[in-house]
């Protein structure tokens, strides 16, 4: 797990020695993500310049120090992440003739790449971005993986290309202006986090997940989409299909999991009461035979706190279980600095459990694994439900309305309206947003949760749980791994007609069924909790909420964004949602610890 | 390092599509050439001069058609093969027609054609454009048809360009909500062209960026007829696979297209819609239920899935009974039965499926003739039964959940006839040739198991019963003795071709060995004097034994 920085300096604005101490600059505000060594690379022409930060999971030796340049020293390579499949591919790249001096998965990907192009990322298992730069043709390809696991910021101005794994990084570069976009505000007021392709800074752009962008020579960039998650469940509910689709679930998971478990560091697991994690833990314990270190935490005084059911779930599985209770104090506290942590504003709430679950994980382990993504791929939310009550398969005549009854209802932040009268200069920007998931609710006689499954996929889940993930468990440097990415349980998943992911009762039926196998029935049957903040604290106080708000209002008031625009202000000052509530905490803490005045 | 494939243009041999929609990237262009302004303007007055509505229709289906001279019919193309004599497109097209005006309410459907198609069609939702068309290249005249047509006054609403064997299944006017002007039908197949031509939705919010885009269209194909390596590869690209490579040209994203992407040419944006949905291409080699099919927005009988037109003619005409009256078309003329019709039921000749070509609305149709239509020797083509059956099964016509078991499928054209004439029951065929396991595929009501009915009971609990198997006197009765207890309670028994239990020659034409003993006719009057005495002693369980000409229907009691 690392993170990457680099810059393509066309017109040769920065000589070679200062952009060299521009790209360590760079690298050094993600310490944290590579802690354990890092690595510089120029082009002898100084046009291109890489950097990288590493924390060492897989070949622990010097052979995979990054960026790594291929035999001919035409290619260098810096990437961030995890291929789990990195050994068959090399064994095939091999067999056609591919030799290797490394053990890393970093060679695979980058002869990989030298031999295939663009055709290798659909045959990747993984998390990654990376930057592949050709210094022949002085062209750079970056890329991203399906899910969006891992981050990857971009801006390209005149004469100068740059990018990294953070967003801050990228402000290390001098002569820029940095400031926040009326756009990327108001997204982020729609959805309470800003949404790819675009960040929360002007001119700032996040790589699309399942995308590659190519950068050719004069600085002209080229989109090149290699994944999408599509939903066409044509096959029919059936109870045999039913069991039969479970069998297949449960084998690619098993197939993900034994990818996933291998790590030459000390590998451990998430477990809360939910479904997702304890039905990774029990395939581990049960098909493969591991006896996984588990993590859990819980909160005091709370009689609904996680870590007492997951207790028992570990406890049935035999596993080398750990909790750690916190304190209101412990929340409080995280809490009040949960925007400092963050790279850019994310609002989601169980950002402030998962700091201190990784953290404490981090204690024993390198790597975890988590069940994120389990809820898009197989109809976990709550939401669905409401929705495919309220609008079932009947979306086609009017699919606007089913999108804003989504986000100003069951997703609700600070709502449609409110945003657009906050800012009036957004209409086109939320207009258009709303526009581009239109389509997947106009198939007829689809049932409205695969229109919003699909769009979770490409918005919520890499918007706000992965970034989550991602920035939460780096700042305690441990590398987090998700089973439900695997390839085979992403055609399953996108394959399950209604039936198979929800009824009126209960939501992920094949995760349900299949941890039936391994766990007592009440435990696979537990309704979801979500991981967010437990209720009673922080937002409870609502001392320390008023005061975070005021810190917020006084901090944003003094940024140049919202210096003149008090009535966006004042708008987002007065929600009463504790969605919003909690996103305009973020963004002021964020604003106030960003490196640069804003 | 890969850069999409540019370098490979080389070797025409070793193309592949994606190096192929490369080469056609980089002639893009919006000019088009004076010849073809000419003839575009041309057709734009053709269509200027139709008929419009007053106001505006809630939507425009369009359709091309240009009917190819014989001589042209086959074509045979690297990655297309078709014959286009084999199919009726009169039908086809009535069809696409009647389906587009059901499935959206307040269209209006324009057809654009040569000067003899379908002449006398007429519907006040329809207009018919006839232009003067080159009948040798009529994948090139679509395009300059459609690029005309958003120039004229027709456009007055959002269209769906649809191939004429495209047939909307859905409503579309809703799709138009989006800010797009050109939707793009896109499926993953590799070795198919990412962007399907069949289907192409226009927004009519901006029509100036919609002639923009057609513009492009135009020019870039006129540019394709002239790159050798495209005409090397393809050959005459005006009469077939230019169109749909200039779409490419233009439409085609780089990598995988998805829902939620969009791109701009000539201006216009374009969004994209999987074929899997908004152009169907229905798969020959499995059966599909309704709720599979309601929940596609277009199905599209891509080449030679036209052979499949009655079956989803039929499930459209169900689902929107209005389609049959849409344009009601003159009951096809019927050809009076010739002795070849008869070979689809003859017991020896090895199992051939055959589909019929031209239309029948089997919810109106009369048992005869659904028989002839299907070339079953049941009707007015050899024996006449259907008169007969129609008295005992016109009542359970809507019988719902009905099963019926026939021995003896020959070519399954009877399975068929059944299938089409009761509204919603199972039909099992019985045979002991393991060929006939493979026929009726299309029809998902229809069942064939391969077994000896004389030898042991078919499994299952039927309303009806029909023996059509050897019609050997012996083993007519061991077949009743086996299946006579799967008769339901007030079901029937029906025995076929009694001629058979005393014509002498009838021995003869059979093609298996069996001992002459078992044609004796005594064996088959045993079993009826034996059912006649229970009867008198009012025991057992037969209610009636009815006798026409060649058969026997027997009933169980209720």
């Amino acid at each position: 797990m690392c993170g990457l920085v680099g810059f393509l300096n066309f017109d040769r604005r920065f000589e070679p020695e200062q952009a060299q101490k521009i790209v360590r600059d760079m690298a050094e505000t993600m310490h944290y993500r590579g802690p354990d060594m890092d690595g510089y690379w120029a082009s002898t022409d100084n046009l291109c310049h890489l950097g990288h930060k590493r924390l060492s999971i897989i070949d622990l030796s010097e052979g995979g120090r990054q960026p790594m340049t291929d035999d001919s020293g035409r290619y260098v390579i810096v990437f961030n992440g995890e291929i789990y499949n990195f050994q068959e591919l090399r064994d095939k790249l091999t067999e056609s003739g591919v030799s290797f001096r490394t053990k890393s998965d970093t060679e695979v990907l980058l002869k990989g790449y030298i031999k295939l192009g663009a055709a290798l990322f659909p045959q990747l298992d993984g998390m990654f971005a990376l930057a592949i730069y050709d210094t022949q043709q002085r062209t750079m390809v970056l890329a991203r993986d399906r899910a969006g696991e891992k981050p990857l910021y971009y801006r390209s101005e005149m004469g100068l290309f740059l990018f990294g794994s953070e967003l801050h990084t990228l402000t290390k570069m001098p002569g820029l202006d940095w400031d926040m976009s009326a756009g990327a505000v108001a997204l982020y007021m729609l959805y309470r986090y800003v949404p790819a392709p675009q960040s929360i800074l002007e001119g700032v752009r996040k790589l699309k997940p399942g995308c590659m962008l190519t950068i050719d020579s004069k600085g002209k960039t080229f989109e090149r989409r290699y994944y999408a998650f599509e939903v066409d469940p044509e096959a029919e509910a059936t109870q045999e299909g039913f069991l039969q689709t479970c069998d297949r679930v449960e084998a690619a998971m098993i197939e993900s999991l034994r990818r996933r478990l291998i790590s030459d560091v000390p590998l451990g697991m998430f477990l809360s009461s939910g479904i997702d994690s304890s039905l990774v833990c029990a395939l581990a314990a049960k098909k493969l035979g591991v006896v996984p270190r588990t993590f859990t935490i819980g909160f005091a005084g709370d009689d609904a706190s996680e870590h007492l059911a997951a207790r028992q779930i570990a406890s049935h599985l035999g596993t080398n279980h750990s909790e750690h209770v916190f304190g209101a104090a412990d929340f409080d506290s995280v809490g009040r600095s949960i925007g400092t942590l963050l790279d850019e504003p994310n609002g989601d709430r169980s950002c402030v459990p998962t700091y201190l679950l990784c953290k404490f994980a981090r204690e024993q382990v390198t790597v975890a694994l988590s069940g994120d993504g389990g809820d898009e791929l197989f109809g976990g939310y709550g939401r669905y439900e409401a929705m495919s009550k309220k609008f079932g398969a009947n979306t086609q005549d009017n699919p606007r309305a089913t999108i804003g009854g989504y986000y100003n209802g069951a997703l609700s932040v600070f709502g449609i309206d409110p945003i657009i009268q906050a800012l009036p200069e957004a209409r086109d920007t939320i207009d258009s947003e709303l526009d581009v998931s239109l389509p997947l609710f106009q198939h007829p006689g689809r049932d409205v949760i695969h229109g919003l499954r699909q769009m979770d996929f490409a918005y919520y889940m890499p918007g706000a749980v992965l970034a989550k993930v991602d920035r939460m468990s780096m700042r305690s440097s441990l590398e987090t791994r998700t089973p439900f990415f695997h390839q085979g349980l992403l055609s399953e998943a996108a394959g399950l007609p209604t039936q198979y992911c929800l009824n009126s009762k209960m939501a992920k039926l094949i995760l349900r069924e299949i941890a039936g196998r391994y766990l007592p029935r009440d435990i696979a049957l537990l309704p979801k909790k979500g991981f967010g903040m437990p209720a009673s604290v922080f937002l409870n106080n609502i001392k320390a909420v008023q005061l975070e708000m005021s810190k917020a209002f006084e901090t944003l008031k003094a940024t140049r964004f919202f210096g003149g625009r008090s009535k966006a202000l004042n708008v987002m000052w007065q929600s009463e949602n504790i969605n919003a509530t909690w996103a305009f905490i973020v963004l002021g803490q964020w604003a106030r610890h960003f490196p640069v005045r804003l | 390092m890969h850069d999409g494939g540019t370098q490979k243009a080389a070797d025409q041999n070793t193309l592949d599509l994606d190096a192929l929609i490369t080469i056609a990237r980089a002639e893009r262009s919006g000019e088009i050439a004076p010849a073809t302004a000419s003839r575009l303007a041309q057709f734009q007055a053709a269509f200027d001069a139709a008929t419009a509505p007053a106001t505006p229709p809630t939507a425009i289906c369009f359709a091309f058609h240009a009917s190819v001279p014989p001589a042209e019919a086959a074509v045979k193309y690297r990655d297309v093969a078709i014959d286009h004599s084999k199919f009726d497109y009169e039908r086809i097209v009535r069809h696409c027609i009647a389906a587009g005006l059901a499935a959206q309410p307040g269209a209006r459907f324009i057809l654009a054609t040569d000067s003899q198609f379908l002449s006398g069609l007429s519907h006040p939702a329809l207009t018919i454009v006839r232009l003067p068309l080159d009948l040798a290249s009529p994948m090139y005249e679509r395009v300059v048809a459609m690029c005309a047509f958003v120039r004229s006054r027709q456009f007055s609403a959002p269209t769906a360009f649809l191939d004429s064997d495209a047939f909307l299944n859905a409503p579309i006017a809703s799709l138009f909500q989006g800010h797009f002007d050109i939707g793009a039908t896109y499926r993953a197949d590799p070795g198919l062209m990412p962007i399907n031509e069949g289907v192409i939705f226009a927004n009519s919010r901006n029509k100036d960026l919609v002639r923009g885009f057609f513009a492009g269209y135009l020019g870039t194909y006129d540019r394709l007829c002239q790159n050798a390596t495209v005409t090397g590869y393809y050959g005459n690209v005006k009469r077939w696979r230019g169109g749909q490579l200039s779409l490419n040209a233009l439409a085609c994203p780089p990598g995988v297209p998805s829902e939620l992407d969009s791109a701009k040419a000539f201006g216009a944006r374009i969004r994209y819609y999987p074929c899997s949905i908004f152009n169907f291409s229905i798969e020959m080699d499995r059966s599909y239920s309704g709720r599979q099919l309601d929940v596609k927005a277009v199905l599209h009988l891509k080449g030679s899935r036209k052979a499949v037109l009655d079956q989803i003619a039929g499930y459209q005409t169900e689902r929107r009974p209005q389609i049959a009256q849409t344009l009601a078309a003159p009951k096809p003329p019927v050809a009076a039965p010739t002795p070849a019709d008869r070979a689809y039921s003859l017991d020896t000749t090895a199992p051939v499926d055959y589909e019929p070509l031209v239309h029948l609305d089997y919810g109106r149709a009369s048992l005869t003739e659904i028989a002839d239509h299907f070339k079953t020797d049941k009707g007015s083509i050899k024996h006449n039964y259907t008169k007969v059956y129609e008295r005992y099964f016109g009542p359970l016509r809507a019988e719902p959940g009905l099963r019926l078991m026939e021995i003896g499928v020959a070519c399954g054209s009877s399975l068929k006839m059944w299938s089409k004439y009761f509204n919603d029951a199972r039909i099992l065929g019985v045979d002991i040739r393991p060929d006939c396991a493979n026929l009726c595929r299309l029809y998902p009501n229809i069942a064939i198991t391969i077994q000896n009915a004389t030898e042991a009971p078919v499994n299952g609990s039927f309303d009806i019963i029909i023996d059509d198997g050897s019609h050997v006197s012996a083993d007519i009765v061991d077949t009743f003795r086996h299946n006579w207890p799967n008769v339901k309670p007030g079901g029937l028994f029906v025995i076929e071709d009694l001629k058979c239990t005393h014509n002498p020659q009838y021995r003869s034409l059979l093609p298996f060995d069996i001992p002459a003993e078992r044609f004796d006719r005594r064996h088959f009057m045993d079993l009826i004097d034996r059912c006649l005495i229970e009867m008198d002693w009012r025991r057992g369980d037969v209610e009636f034994i009815h006798f026409y000409k060649e058969m026997a229907v027997i009933k169980k009691a209720a």
